[in-house]
């Protein structure tokens, strides 16, 4: 079953240099209890489709088109105050990226995740609301005698446990986790990664991940979405992508990746040429085909077909898929 | 070492002051410092990439610096070739200063956005009067920005930093720190603000222009990354060299518990070799006046009571694999 499915989802920004496509008709599904990765660059939408869910979007985005089902419910539709009071933070929430700025400098740490659980059930006590908040930190390995200090009084690592407590704090079914890593050291990132696989067996969670890193995502990830200029170029079973990626993009992508493992040493580095377009005035047709090994002229004019199905769970969007005919 | 030494760094030490308020300062005597880099000694051979590990806050950004004298060490020499550039004068250093480079880690912030690529790239030309007119400017720099594929140069020349993207700012970065043709250049994280697809094409970039300058130490977080792109990799923590070695060695026979922890702890991008828990706890303690033991005692789990006591020197164990650990000498 699909705890929450997108379809066709649209959102442009409104700047001063015109309309930003961020997100141009996306499709994306979370089965309950998976983790589902969503990997693309920098500026390619990916946090603005992971804000979008929860409604959290600035001022000047606009939700364009397209539906998003939380089990089965519509919930664009609703307004400000039911979204806020049955959906955020009660079935979805968000671990935001860069855990040094989320949290509010003045206010003890302990006192900020009771402050969500008490935003969003007006009739808890506030003695309860701190005991709760206690053994939130108890679940994410902070000692709860901890919680009466300041957020700058913690570690990158501790801070983004205590983000992770609050994002625990009403009983979600579904984290969103934007950068959950990025910016932490890689013995901290490896010991959040076993963190947040014990929590989703433990609390039966369905997880999104949302990162620029795919070897963070294969450590964590039972789908991967790939996402290109505001599109999804592919998307499948983790194992099945990472052994035959049929997307360039993708095949292009987890190439760049230098392993330690290696037995030899790489005689060069593998890239991709170019720089991710501008959403601004992304390229006609298919938005990779300037940086595309295999592009031809049909790519230039007409935009890649719809995403299509490779197998039971792959899916591209590409006019040569690789080994592939077409 | 057989090889001829570029650089040679003995017992170097950097501590900075930490400031207290006037009431603590009244309580307690006791100056605290953090020892940023703390008695380190290695070589940097002739033509070599030697590679600088290390989780934030470990001090391998403070030793980089040092190296060049950006910053003035507390105590410790550093050798350029035969001259101890510690003793030298900021006047007899400037002769010096030619010879040794940096790349800084953020293109956005390092290249000053008011200046148009020529100026950029030519500063330093102009600072150590290497050129005769403007239009020998403009050659030296077009012909070094063709060697960085910014091409053809003419189109980039009277463009400013905005213009470009960060894997094209970072190219510039490396044109100023080559056009010298220095011997040896201090390369800090040059890749760790660019896209993953993209920054594959700099550290190419770097690999092929090699023969412009003579050796690189490359300070990176990542050791995979490290690995492909060094001859020797060092491994720090908390102000002190753990262990080092060629970066086939380190990574197929690590001895320290730290290298190995952080050798597993690495990602592998691959979904089906996926790992369990590491074997290291706890956290990085402070830097601040840290205790005369082994600086990962805390954290080690196989630490024993000498660990507890002493301090570890840094040992040639066979074939150049350098080590501090006590658990390895006995």
């Amino acid at each position: 079953m699909n705890i929450l499915e997108v379809n066709d989802l649209r959102i442009y920004y409104k700047t001063m240099k015109g309309i930003v496509k961020a997100v141009d008709g996306i499709d994306f599904f979370v089965e309950k209890g998976k983790s589902v990765g969503l990997a693309g660059e920098s500026g390619c939408g990916k946090t603005t489709f992971g804000l979008s869910l929860l409604k959290l979007l600035p001022t000047n985005g606009m939700i364009e088109s397209g539906k998003v089902y939380f089990e089965g419910r519509d919930i664009y539709p609703l307004d400000e105050k039911e979204f806020r009071v049955n959906v955020r933070w009660k079935e979805i929430s968000m671990i935001f990226q860069g855990a040094m700025n989320a949290m509010n400098p003045v206010f003890k740490v302990e006192d900020q995740i009771a402050e969500a659980i008490k935003l969003h059930d007006r009739t808890v006590k506030r003695r309860d609301a701190l005991e709760q908040s206690r053994n939130l930190l108890k679940i994410v390995d902070i000692d709860p005698m901890m919680g009466s200090h300041y957020p700058h009084e913690f570690s990158g690592g501790m801070r983004q446990r205590a983000m992770i407590a609050m994002a625990l704090a009403c009983n979600p079914q579904l984290i969103i986790a934007d950068e959950p890593t990025t910016a932490l050291d890689v013995i901290v990132q490896k010991q959040l990664m076993d963190l947040l696989r014990r929590l989703k067996q433990d609390l039966d969670l369905s997880l999104m991940v949302i990162s620029h890193d795919i070897s963070v995502l294969a450590e964590l990830c039972d789908y991967l979405y790939i996402m290109y200029a505001g599109r999804i170029a592919e998307w499948g079973e983790i194992e099945e992508i990472f052994e035959s990626p049929i997307h360039h993009y993708t095949h292009g992508l987890i190439s760049t990746f230098p392993t330690v493992q290696d037995e030899e040493r790489l005689k060069k580095f593998i890239f991709i040429p170019g720089a991710p377009p501008n959403l601004l005035d992304p390229p006609l047709g298919c938005r990779f085909h300037p940086r595309c090994p295999a592009a031809t002229e049909i790519c230039k004019r007409e935009p890649p077909p719809e995403i299509t199905k490779i197998s039971d769970k792959h899916y591209v969007a590409c006019h040569h898929p690789r080994g592939l005919k077409g | 070492m057989t090889e001829e030494s570029l650089i040679r760094v003995r017992k170097l030490r950097k501590l900075f002051p930490v400031r207290r308020n006037f009431l603590s300062s009244l309580l307690s005597s006791e100056e605290l410092h953090i020892h940023a880099v703390d008695r380190v000694s290695f070589d940097i051979k002739d033509n070599e990439v030697l590679g600088l590990v290390g989780e934030s806050g470990c001090g391998k950004t403070t030793l980089g610096r040092l190296l060049i004298r950006l910053i003035e060490p507390t105590s410790g020499d550093i050798y350029f070739r035969d001259t101890n550039i510690t003793q030298l004068s900021q006047k007899e250093m400037k002769a010096f200063r030619p010879k040794m480079q940096i790349i800084f880690q953020d293109p956005y912030e390092s290249l000053n956005p008011r200046m148009t690529i020529l100026d950029l790239v030519g500063e330093p030309l102009e600072i150590n009067d290497l050129i005769e007119s403007e239009a020998d400017k403009l050659e030296q720099v077009s012909k070094i920005l063709e060697l960085v594929r910014l091409m053809p140069a003419e189109e980039y020349v009277f463009r400013y930093p905005h213009e470009l993207s960060g894997g094209q700012r970072q190219r510039i970065a490396v044109a100023r720190a080559l056009i010298l043709h220095p011997d040896f250049v201090v390369a800090d994280e040059p890749v760790s603000m660019l896209d993953t697809s993209t920054r594959g094409e700099i550290l190419n970039l770097m690999m092929e222009l090699k023969g412009l300058t003579r050796s690189y130490l490359f300070i990176t977080h990542e050791l995979a990354v490290a690995r492909h792109f060094c001859d020797r990799i060092a491994i720090m923590y908390l102000g002190r060299i753990m262990e080092m070695a060629s970066s086939d060695e380190i990574v197929k026979n690590p001895i320290h518990p730290y290298t190995k922890a952080l050798i597993e702890a690495t990602p592998v991008p691959d979904p089906s070799s996926r790992k369990d828990k590491i074997s290291i706890k706890g956290e990085v303690i402070s830097p601040i006046n840290p205790p005369r033991r082994c600086r990962f005692y805390t954290r080690c789990l196989y630490g024993k009571d000498v660990c507890s006591r002493l301090e570890p020197e840094l040992i040639d164990v066979g074939g150049g694999h350098l080590v501090a650990c006590h658990l390895d000498n006995s």
